[in-house]
């Protein structure tokens, strides 16, 4: 359970990777934890048990996609087929990304602060957060999809010329 | 890819986020498939979103107050730091609506940290909860050396001490802990967290421990020439890493003061506030870091040594040094220890918001700690530098001194001419060059009154070599070396006729007034 508890986010992340969707992306991560309780047996201490983990995350996408085969709300198993590779072959340091992006937070301003807490640790829908902020559901996302490009720029930024700070 | 693709990459997936249900998952699957520069983006701007939800969702640490101090965020803040967010209120809300079982829910939240010393004496709730407000958190043991605590090993808590204090991989903590007298099981509890890494050093941090309820807010200062950082590393009760870290450096204004002198980086370089609302105790390692250079101009991070500087009635400073880890010989001889104690500093206050009033009411002490001469008006005035503490208001105020004459502090009351504090340091034979810290120690004024109180910072000198050698101490001139209104360096220089000595910080006192 503790090797299960400390690769809770690398999951999420795998996970939403995989589907574009955090809200499925929470869904799948469930039926993972559960997957992995169940096949805990089959985990040898002394293994790599991140690898071991995202197999089974994979694999439970995989399931979760299949019982969506016609939904259009869903990538195509392909493309997940290409991004589990790709994941693979270019790890991500979730650590490194994670203490970058909290320093990137800093330099968002308060407004926008404020915007990314009712959206994500509120979890306010567009259309109630328009009417909180008194602003269109339009403007409300354009913000929230600059913000977030804005992030993603100053955390590229921040791997890119930094030596490891945290 | 170009910039219209990564542009409709980002739209796609806000669509997919916040948007309402479409086709929007089919057309991004359709426009990232076979295309690898595009999958790879579109990786990076999920991965964001992921860890967005994460850190608004799941985060421990909470710096509440820190727009509320009335700091903005600047880019020497913790670099971990969330945006600020109101405090929430205590989750654990008496029902029966009497302030002895107010005070019963902070003594249960508090038992895991103060059993040992209660259990066998059953106070009242209210005794208890008094004693523990004002001294929970420092009445605990320290664990003094290792071996007694628990090991912890889990990989991921090992990688982030690794990855916070810059150095080769952490192979072992060891987490004090204390048994509970009528109880079986044992829990964590403050004192030192010695880290184990394969090189076979060992060194410490120190376990910090938030009762439920608690509120602390803490300062960081920096007064020093190279590169210091402090790591804030949450702990859950087993000893592991939760994840959650705040990082502070004073890198920002060391670059700063590089292009324009070299003078110590000095002044406050980040602040946190946390309120514990969990209803159990919560678990903080601090860790401090410090970088060296070699002959070649290649740095290297160390571990710094720290020590508690004071620790009474809810204020709790800790000071790092960055001479090199004590007991390193190696880093010793390359680079002498001064043992100063204050090139990275914390000053933590603790707090119970949302205790009754009656239990605040304890008289907290003026002068902390006692005076060090029996009162009487025998201070000289005029011949230092004038603190004004306003009402409501507390200073910590810490000494330290580099020479090689004796120096002295004396805090004298303006309004009294009391010497309040008096620290004559240590001759030189008898000081630093025999191991003596230059550490003078740290104090704490309280203005609980509404008016403004005053103090004089004196410094003073004795010289201990030469014709002139005796035993008269000279009022040494002053300096301020830095002042952003709620923090101040006052730097004392004891050979004004010495042009190739003068460096102002023979005797230095830093002062922050704190308005809450």
């Amino acid at each position: 359970m503790q090797l299960l508890t400390g690769e809770q986010f690398r999951l999420h992340r795998y996970i939403c990777v995989l589907l574009g969707d955090l809200d499925a992306a929470s869904n799948v991560l469930q039926e993972t934890n559960v997957a992995l309780w169940k096949k805990s047996h089959e985990f040898q201490l002394g293994t790599n048990f991140s690898a071991w983990s995202r197999k089974v995350a994979y694999w439970e996408v995989r399931a979760y996609l299949r019982d969506r085969k016609r939904d259009r709300h869903v990538f195509a198993a392909e493309l997940v087929e290409q991004l589990m590779q790709q994941e693979e072959q270019e790890a991500t340091d979730e650590t490194e990304v994670r203490l970058a992006l909290r320093h990137c937070l800093q330099a968002v301003s308060r407004s926008n602060r404020e915007l990314l807490r009712l959206r994500y640790e509120e979890a306010l829908p567009i259309a109630d957060l328009s009417k909180q902020l008194e602003r269109t559901q339009s403007a409300v996302k354009v913000a929230l999809m600059r913000v977030r490009r804005a992030l993603l720029d100053c955390i590229q930024l921040q791997m890119g010329c930094h030596a490891p700070r945290g | 890819m170009t910039d219209a693709e990564q542009r409709t990459i980002d739209e796609l997936m806000s669509e997919i986020t916040d948007g309402a249900a479409g086709d929007h998952a089919r057309r991004l699957s359709g426009m990232l498939l076979d295309r690898p520069d595009l999958q790879r983006y579109y990786r990076r701007s999920a991965t964001v979103m992921a860890l967005l939800q994460l850190e608004f969702t799941q985060s421990a640490l909470r710096p509440s107050s820190v727009e509320s101090m009335g700091d903005p965020l600047t880019a020497t803040s913790p670099i971990s730091l969330r945006p600020q967010r109101a405090a929430r209120p205590l989750t654990t809300r008496c029902r029966r609506g009497t302030t002895g079982i107010v005070a019963a829910a902070i003594v249960a939240g508090i038992a895991s940290l103060a059993a040992l010393q209660f259990a066998s004496e059953d106070p009242s709730p209210e005794q208890v909860a008094i004693e523990a407000l004002a001294s929970a958190w420092s009445q605990l043991e320290e664990t003094p050396r290792v071996g007694r605590g628990v090991a912890v090993r889990d990989p991921m808590s090992l990688e982030l001490v690794s990855r916070v204090t810059r150095q080769p991989e952490v192979t072992n903590l060891v987490i004090p802990v204390r048994h509970a007298a009528k109880e079986s099981s044992t829990t964590l509890c403050r004192g030192s967290v010695w880290i184990q890494r394969d090189s076979q050093q060992i060194e410490r941090g120190h376990l910090l421990m938030l009762p439920p309820g608690c509120l602390v807010k803490a300062e960081i200062d920096a007064e020093a020439l190279g590169m210091n950082s402090l790591a804030v590393v949450e702990l859950d009760s087993r000893g592991a890493a939760t994840g959650e870290t705040l990082m502070f450096d004073n890198s920002d204004r060391k670059i700063r003061n590089a292009l324009r002198q070299s003078e110590p980086v000095a002044g406050r370089i980040g602040s946190f506030a946390k309120r514990n609302t969990s209803g159990r105790t919560e678990y903080f390692l601090l860790i401090g870091s410090h970088a060296l250079r070699n002959a070649e101009g290649n740095e290297s991070w160390y571990q710094s040594d720290y020590r508690i500087q004071f620790d009474a009635e809810g204020v709790l400073v800790i000071g790092w040094d960055d001479s090199g880890y004590a007991g390193d010989e190696r880093d010793a001889s390359e680079f002498p220890p001064d043992r100063d104690y204050d090139d990275i500093r914390v000053v933590l206050r603790f707090s119970f918001p949302d205790a009754p009033a009656y239990q605040r009411s304890f008289t907290p002490s003026r002068h902390l700690p006692s005076p060090t001469l029996g009162g009487g008006a025998d201070g000289e005035l005029g011949i230092g530098r004038t603190l004004e503490i306003p009402p409501r208001c507390e200073a910590v105020i810490s000494a330290s001194t580099d020479a090689l004459q004796q120096n002295s502090m004396r805090i004298v009351e303006v309004s009294s001419k009391r010497i309040i504090w008096k620290h004559d340091g240590y001759a030189p034979d008898k000081g630093q060059q025999s191991g003596k810290p230059n550490d003078l120690g740290v104090y704490l004024i309280r203005n609980r009154s509404d008016e403004v109180i005053r103090y004089e910072v004196q410094g003073f000198s004795r010289r201990t070599t030469g014709a002139s050698h005796g035993s008269r101490w000279d009022a040494s001139p002053w300096r301020v070396l830095f002042n952003d209104g709620r923090a101040q360096a006052i730097g004392f220089e004891d050979s004004l006729n010495d042009g190739d000595a003068i460096d102002w910080r023979d005797l230095l006192v830093y002062v922050r007034v704190f308005s809450d």
